[in-house]
């Protein structure tokens, strides 16, 4: 189910009319392509190797932590893709909530409720932890992103230590807000900060030995995850919604409520000026609620290519800016 | 103890469990090589569909493709239950739940569904929900339950990656990467199908069938080992409804299904993963997509074959027992 909202249905309406407007104005009088602003740092949790906090007026605020530890291959000669995607493991869960979500990641095979575990879909059981599926999301982009499958960098190979020994990844995400529908934006932009500020120890050992590697203590001479001057970045998944002709990127809990369609799309920066690849594209779940009757039950083909190129247009420069604190923030401490 | 005593009742199976006979091939001495298919990139594998299979739910399907085979109850459109924890339903709630059977792939898979089911399920609602008119339906709950009989899994040949000793780096397979994307994606397709089918079976009303497709990009795995995949976009090749191992010296680059309504010309729920668009350009994704709903339509012949021949099924019967009823009444009510 979509995300409940107090809105009645002749509010909803109203809102539906007032977005479908050539030019669409919305709630908050933002353009269709502007983001509402946010407060993010990162890095600050001294346990971690990389960690971000991100507040959002509407979704909140969340932690994210990222641990990584060194792991043994559960085999030497062969490891299996399920193995490697074993690698990383995301959860995310609520804070304060008498339901915790921990949908653990897609090859993880761990069990766990949904985040959705407490929303007000009515009782429909087999739905409800469909939402937690955010862990699941928030994975897929991650290893589809930077690069891709077929472009032959993956962030796995980043983990790699030496035959026989890799690091494995625990990305935490800690929605300090309890809510049933996480924004999207919320999840992946923490995430995607906190990836980018995750150093790994330097290995001290040869890469080629079996034995047990160890590491300097040295944390000025610690690697990044991500190379902060070079590319692919840590990607990031942006929710789109659209309303008649009219498409808006960051929407509001009440615009989802009052869209017709909506996607999740995954990019990821690829050069200096902001440009992006898609990594990633998603349906999303909207409200439908406003409109008339029977009028769109999808997405048209042409509403699609407006969708995403609106997404990455706009977004780039978003991205870009969101990676240039990031840096900021790193070197200042 | 009584749990120890032998149950009489039953025909016991030994203690200490059986284990199957393992026959060998006489011809293969090595590993088995996937197959490869021989079909055309833009044609679907055969689909079987059939409705109306389990008689103790509304509608049903099942389908086969390949080595697939699912089978879906759908349960309702039934009163919610009349406690004070649940909020009015103007419109008809719609829950869908998607499980492998653990005997379903090579991997056992548990009783509990794992997070990878359960957004399966979640996807598969997204499909379904715009499509039926749930507004008809008020207080009432409709049930989509899909249970994975079988699944295309080929073994541990596809499974494993061979890393090459004395290397720091694990040298994947390019054609290995993706799979999961490609082996769901297949199996997500079909789930759209079949729930669609069983949907009409149940007589629920729909604006539309909703059919799935799945393609694939590939690009040429030469044209690809050091150089950007930028450079190997021109030789690209999409393949429908791809099949686990990838054609014979590609790489697959991106993967997209979709629930399509061929009648609207809408997509209900869209899942593309891999790298589609490249510099903020996004034909290569149209391309994709529309590859996608080539599959969705081919699967939409079926899907329509299907429903009608369950139309025809029901109309045959009632076309025969329609004259009977009068002079049968009786028989019936004495016998």
């Amino acid at each position: 189910m979509p995300p409940p909202t107090p809105l009645s249905p002749p509010e909803l309406s109203y809102l539906y009319t007032s977005l479908s407007l050539t030019p669409p104005i919305r709630l908050d009088l933002r353009q269709p392509s502007q983001f509402r602003p946010i407060i993010a740092e990162c890095s600050f949790l001294p346990h971690c190797n990389g960690s971000s906090r991100i507040c959002m007026t509407e979704a909140g605020e969340c932690i994210v932590g990222i641990k990584a530890e060194v792991e043994k291959d559960a085999t030497t000669k062969y490891a299996t893709v399920i193995e490697r995607e074993k690698w990383i493991e995301v959860s995310v869960e609520v804070a304060g909530g008498g339901v915790a979500g921990a949908g653990s990641g897609s090859g993880g095979g761990g069990g766990g409720v949904g985040i959705g575990g407490i929303s007000g879909a009515g009782g429909a059981t087999g739905r409800d932890e469909g939402d937690g599926g955010a862990a699941v999301w928030l994975k897929e982009g991650l290893l589809a992103g930077g690069g891709g499958a077929g472009a032959g960098w993956s962030i796995l190979d980043r983990l790699v230590i030496s035959s026989g020994w890799h690091w494995k990844l625990y990305i935490d995400v800690l929605l300090l807000t309890p809510t049933s529908h996480p924004s999207p934006l919320l999840l992946s932009t923490a995430v995607n900060m906190a990836l980018s500020s995750t150093y790994l120890p330097k290995l001290t050992s040869p890469h080629d030995i079996d034995d047990i590697p160890t590491f300097s203590d040295d944390w000025a001479i610690s690697t990044p995850l991500y190379e902060p001057t070079s590319f692919p970045k840590p990607p990031i998944s942006l929710p789109v919604v659209a309303v008649g002709d009219n498409v808006f990127l960051d929407p509001s809990v009440a615009e989802v409520a009052a869209a017709e369609a909506g996607l999740v799309i995954t990019l990821s920066l690829v050069d200096e000026e902001g440009s992006c690849d898609v990594v990633g594209v998603r349906s999303m779940e909207v409200g439908r609620a406003g409109g008339k009757e029977g009028e769109r039950k999808g997405i048209g083909r042409k509403l699609l290519r407006e969708m995403v190129g609106a997404c990455v247009k706009e977004a780039g420069e978003v991205i870009k800016g969101l990676g240039e604190t990031t840096q900021k923030q790193m070197f200042r401490a | 103890m009584a749990a120890k005593a032998p149950d009489r009742r039953r025909n016991n199976p030994p203690s200490h469990g059986t284990t199957p006979p393992v026959f060998l091939s006489s011809a293969s001495s090595g590993a088995v090589k996937p197959k490869q298919s021989s079909r055309p990139p833009n044609e679907i594998r055969k689909i079987f569909l059939r409705t109306g299979l389990i008689s103790s739910v509304t509608g049903s399907s099942f389908l086969e493709i390949a080595p697939l085979k699912l089978s879906i109850s759908v349960l309702g459109p039934r009163p919610l239950p009349r406690t004070s924890s649940t909020p009015f339903a103007a419109q008809a709630i719609l829950t869908t739940e998607v499980k492998f059977a653990p005997f379903a792939s090579t991997v056992r898979r548990g009783y509990v569904r794992d997070s990878s089911e359960r957004d399966l399920g979640s996807r598969l609602y997204q499909a379904l929900v715009g499509a039926i008119r749930r507004e008809l339906y008020p207080k009432s709950r409709i049930e989509v339950v899909v249970t994975i009989l079988d699944s295309e899994d080929e073994g541990d040949d596809v499974n494993t990656v061979y890393m090459e000793e004395g290397k720091t780096t694990v040298e994947t397979k390019f054609w290995d990467a993706g799979r999961s994307e490609r082996a769901l994606g297949v199996v997500l397709a079909g789930c759209i199908t079949a729930a669609s089918a069983a949907l009409a079976d149940a007589g629920i009303e729909m604006f539309d069938l909703v059919s799935g497709g799945v393609a694939t990009s590939f690009v040429d795995e030469v044209g690809l080992k050091g150089k950007g995949v930028g450079d190997a976009v021109s030789n690209k090749l999409y393949v429908r409804d791809p099949a686990i191992a990838p054609p014979e010296g590609k790489v697959p680059l991106a993967t997209c299904v979709l629930g399509y309504m061929a009648a609207r010309d809408e997509i209900s729920e869209l899942w593309i993963s891999g790298k589609v668009g490249t510099k903020n350009g996004t034909a290569e994704m149209d391309e994709l997509v529309d590859e996608a709903i080539a599959a969705a339509r081919s699967a939409r012949g079926v899907l329509n074959e299907a429903a009608k021949e369950r139309v025809q099924f029901i109309v045959d019967k009632t076309g025969t027992t329609e004259p009977l009823k009068e002079e049968s009444t009786d028989v019936q009510m004495t016998g």
